[in-house]
């Protein structure tokens, strides 16, 4: 018989709990590689109202046992979201969750409005992005302002699951889970990349064209593992662990230390198959 | 875009050819059937500290062999320096767009008329961008064997390298070299350029009897390829481009070797990817899904 590793993230059930993290999966590519109904979960990139450019490459350096990223959101908009990736996920099968992104809380709103009158399953709040200078980050780094953006989302979103997905570039990541959830958030992703940079030793100037970016992949496993852990402890809402995950023992390790489900990112940068593979490797600790 | 194959290839060869540059060569039966001129193939590192792959143009295939030519840019690469014949590495390809995939290309079963009779290309690389024009070279001379006339202008630093494998396929190769006294030109690929084809445009009388490019590809540094662009734009020839960029997964997921094209609307270029221009008329586009291989005047330079 196959053991059942479903679990039920604010009333959505994901067929086992493995989900890829924002901004690592593309239908048209990623899609080639595996079935993205045979995840939990498909995340897709963060969405705006409309089309945002993102930055300047360089975009992409590397880092001891990781990645630094400043792709700047770059995203098609709100439209073409709805109409190729979301309609193309859940024609085949996926659960889908859509990670939304704005310029201003009016912006989230806006979008998550436009996005409960889909058939996609679960919201995701970017407020952690530290990629782009005027929404982002900013609008998860101080409890209040964090707040107040996801309750006009929470009013917009129809009875969509909000899941808000948090910054670990705070001094206490406890501080704003208890403001969002107290806000209404239905669940909690964490953590995004930690603020990075690298100097090219021949310019002697920023590798990334943006100057800083977000460092992501196992360097950062151990830090989401104690975020995951003090969340755990601050709220009681589902959390879902992502920061670092290679291996099936790195997710197992997430979920014990408080996490309902588990995202793979950079990992499926290396390997598009990886969350499939991790999600094997998972399945012997269950 | 196709699923690229993955596995752990054995390593044939893995030896520098010229100062700072190596040629990597693996047995690997299913990417080397699927490989396109122009495509590219991520190599990653074993150990895991360096987790991004090396994204490295395809320089050849033989058989069941794949060759690809690297330089040493940083840990990384020379990393991979130190890797030897026998050993197993972890490889994804053949990745990207190359040259020729798309309808009507030369080495098309049904090619555009400019393609059906003799006609010359060009191949316009710099350095370490030169090897991959090798594997098109091939590619057209086994399509159109005779009814192809290629020329091929090569720059380099210092002294060029990878000459006998150009002069073996093309018919003619001319070289550059920055280091005076290292090639018979000296100066970059753009000045070689103009030297070697002083007529004003396609279709004019050649001082020279050179045969009219109807076709050109370019590989190397980006001032490199916004010269051949801006050469053969002046003189009416088709360019296509292979761009670099720092990449990501280096398959499509990451965006983060996104680049600016603009719409061309020409049925003879037909164009990859999305096809809707932002409020600046710009379309961006991944260089390793939607390209490498771009039309010169898709790219905003």
């Amino acid at each position: 018989m196959v053991k059942d590793t479903s679990v039920n993230i604010c009333g959505v059930r994901l067929k086992n709990p493995i989900l890829c993290a924002s901004g690592t999966y593309n239908f048209r590519e990623s899609g080639l590689y595996y079935d993205p109904a045979a995840l939990g979960c498909i995340t897709t990139k963060s969405v705006s109202l409309l089309p945002w450019d993102g930055n300047d490459a360089p975009k992409i350096a590397e880092a001891y046992g990781g990645m630094l990223n400043a792709i700047g959101l770059e995203n098609r908009g709100l439209d073409a979201y709805i109409k190729t990736e979301l309609k193309m996920l859940k024609a085949a099968g996926a659960t889908v969750m859509a990670n939304v992104v704005g310029r201003t809380a009016e912006e989230y709103a806006e979008v998550a409005g436009a996005l409960a009158a889909t058939d996609v399953d679960l919201l995701e709040l970017n407020i952690s992005c530290p990629n782009v200078k005027d929404s982002g980050i900013a609008f998860g780094t101080d409890p209040k302002t964090a707040a107040g953006l996801v309750a006009g989302v929470k009013k917009a979103s129809g009875g969509k699951p909000v899941i808000v997905k948090l910054t670990p570039n705070v001094t206490d990541i406890t501080e704003i889970a208890r403001a969002v959830v107290d806000a209404g958030a239905d669940g909690l992703s964490l953590i995004n990349t930690l603020k990075g940079m690298r100097i090219d030793l021949r310019t002697k100037q920023p590798v990334l064209k943006a100057g800083g970016g977000g460092l992501s992949g196992p360097a950062i496993h151990p830090v989401a593992v104690r975020m995951v852990y003090e969340t755990r402890r601050a709220v009681s809402v589902p959390i879902i662990g992502m920061g670092g995950v290679m291996t099936g023992a790195d997710a197992y390790e997430l979920m014990l230390a408080g996490a309902v489900a588990v995202a793979v990112g950079t990992a499926a940068l290396i390997d598009p198959a990886a969350p499939l593979r991790i999600l094997e490797e998972l399945k012997v600790f269950l | 875009m196709v699923k690229a194959h993955r596995g752990q290839y054995p390593v044939t060869k893995n030896e520098s050819i010229a100062d700072g540059i190596y040629e990597l060569c693996f047995e690997a039966p299913d990417i080397a059937r699927a490989a396109n001129a122009g495509q590219f193939a991520n190599v990653y590192l074993p150990g895991g500290a360096m987790l991004l792959p090396r994204p490295i143009s395809i320089a050849d295939v033989r058989g069941d062999v794949v060759t690809l030519v690297y330089a040493i840019v940083g840990g990384g690469t020379k990393a991979l320096a130190g890797i030897k014949a026998g050993a197993r590495l972890e490889i994804m390809g053949p990745l990207g767009t190359g040259y020729f995939d798309y309808a009507g290309s030369p080495t098309d079963a049904a090619p555009s008329g400019a393609f059906e009779n003799p006609f010359t290309a060009l191949l316009v690389g710099g350095g370490v961008g030169a090897p991959p024009l090798h594997f098109a070279a091939r590619r057209i001379r086994a399509a159109r064997r005779g009814r192809v006339k290629i020329v091929a202008c090569l720059g380099f630093r210092g002294h060029p390298w990878y000459r006998e494998e150009f002069e073996r396929v093309c018919d003619e190769v001319l070289l550059a070299s920055e280091a005076e006294g290292a090639a018979a030109f000296h100066g970059n690929v753009a000045h070689l350029l103009d030297k070697s084809f002083p007529y004003k445009e396609a279709g004019s009388p050649q001082a020279n009897g050179q045969a009219l490019p109807s076709l050109a590809l370019a590989c190397g540094p980006r001032p490199m390829l916004k010269a051949a662009s801006d050469f053969c734009a002046a003189k009416n020839i088709t360019l296509r481009v292979s761009l670099e960029e720092r990449m990501g997964c280096g398959y499509g997921a990451c965006a983060g070797c996104t680049c600016k094209t603009r719409l061309l609307g020409d049925v003879l270029k037909p164009q990859n990817g999305p096809n809707m221009p932002n409020a600046e008329g710009f379309i961006k586009k991944k260089v390793c899904a939607h390209g490498p291989v771009f039309w010169a005047d898709e790219v905003v330079w």
